[in-house]
């Protein structure tokens, strides 16, 4: 399955509502100590209706689902976003999410008191001096491109 | 001795890494897809992924729509991911789950004890690790 075929799908969607509807419901009845038939009963509608959205399937009319929403202290708050421009910014944020796991990383291991280069990998790829080239390196000059972690 | 080795689903975004099995470099998951392709159990494939997203993100599912299958091997946990008609079978790892196979919801009973017999060869062969 590719990720853009998931995005462009009903189903994502229709399937991330209902989850987060049931998280909602779900909560409320757990923090004001209800059960379904409670719940339903103070809501006016039928313990089956309740049972759906607790069961992950409520696909309900929209006023339904407004009287829901405010019935557990809510206002339902809905945007709308180009499929291509969510596209874009769900590649762009896994991107930056490796990013930000690289650095982290990077910090663990010098935390860890390892020799830790600072600079790009693609500068040592094109510029530095070949691996077996060990004569020619400059062991006793300051060596910005090291640190040593504390 | 089975080979197993690990891909990450890329379809799947979240804080946990979801995976999928290769057995001799042949994913299972891949197989059942493959076989539902132009079938309506397609569109139950893509709400089975949206539960693993929730999952990966740490979000609590409905016990209908994920089933922990407790003891599977030793002390080792399964997770079954359900749809009307579809069960996805998956297992935890180090900051993530694997998952194993696909099957209809007709072939639950036969899936689990291939589930079952391919975690016990993974555990048994130290192959765990490697995922």
């Amino acid at each position: 399955m590719k990720r853009e075929e998931l995005i462009r799908s009903v189903e994502y969607w229709l399937t991330k509502f209902q989850i987060k509807l049931f998280n909602k419901v779900n909560d409320y009845i757990k923090k004001n100590n209800l059960n379904r038939d409670k719940f339903a009963k103070q809501l006016g509608v039928s313990k089956g209706y309740v049972s759906q959205i607790l069961n992950g399937n409520a696909d309900h009319r929209m006023s339904k689902f407004i009287e829901l929403s405010l019935a557990i202290g809510l206002v339902p708050t809905i945007s709308f976003e180009s499929i291509d421009d969510f596209i874009q910014r769900d590649l762009q944020s896994d991107r930056s999410a490796l990013l930000m796991d690289i650095k982290k990383s990077k910090q663990i291991v010098r935390d860890a008191g390892y020799l830790l280069s600072e600079k790009p990998v693609n500068e040592y790829i094109y510029h530095d001096t070949p691996s077996e080239d060990w004569s020619n390196i400059d062991t006793t000059s300051d060596n910005n491109f090291f640190s040593m972690a504390s | 001795m089975r080979t197993f080795t690990s891909e990450t689903i890329k379809a799947i975004r979240g804080r946990l890494v979801f995976k999928k099995l290769l057995i001799n470099e042949k994913c299972l998951l891949d197989q059942f897809e493959e076989s539902i392709k132009g079938t309506p159990y397609e569109s139950e494939m893509r709400s089975i992924y949206t539960y693993m997203e929730f999952v990966a993100n740490n979000t609590l599912l409905p016990r209908t729509k994920l089933n922990v299958i407790k003891k599977c091997y030793g002390k080792q946990k399964c997770y079954e991911f359900k749809s009307k008609n579809l069960r996805v079978y998956a297992f935890s790892i180090t900051g993530g789950k694997v998952i194993v196979l696909g099957g209809n919801k007709s072939n639950q009973v036969k899936d689990i004890r291939q589930l079952k017999s391919i975690l016990k060869d993974i555990i048994e062969s130290n192959q765990l690790n490697k995922l």
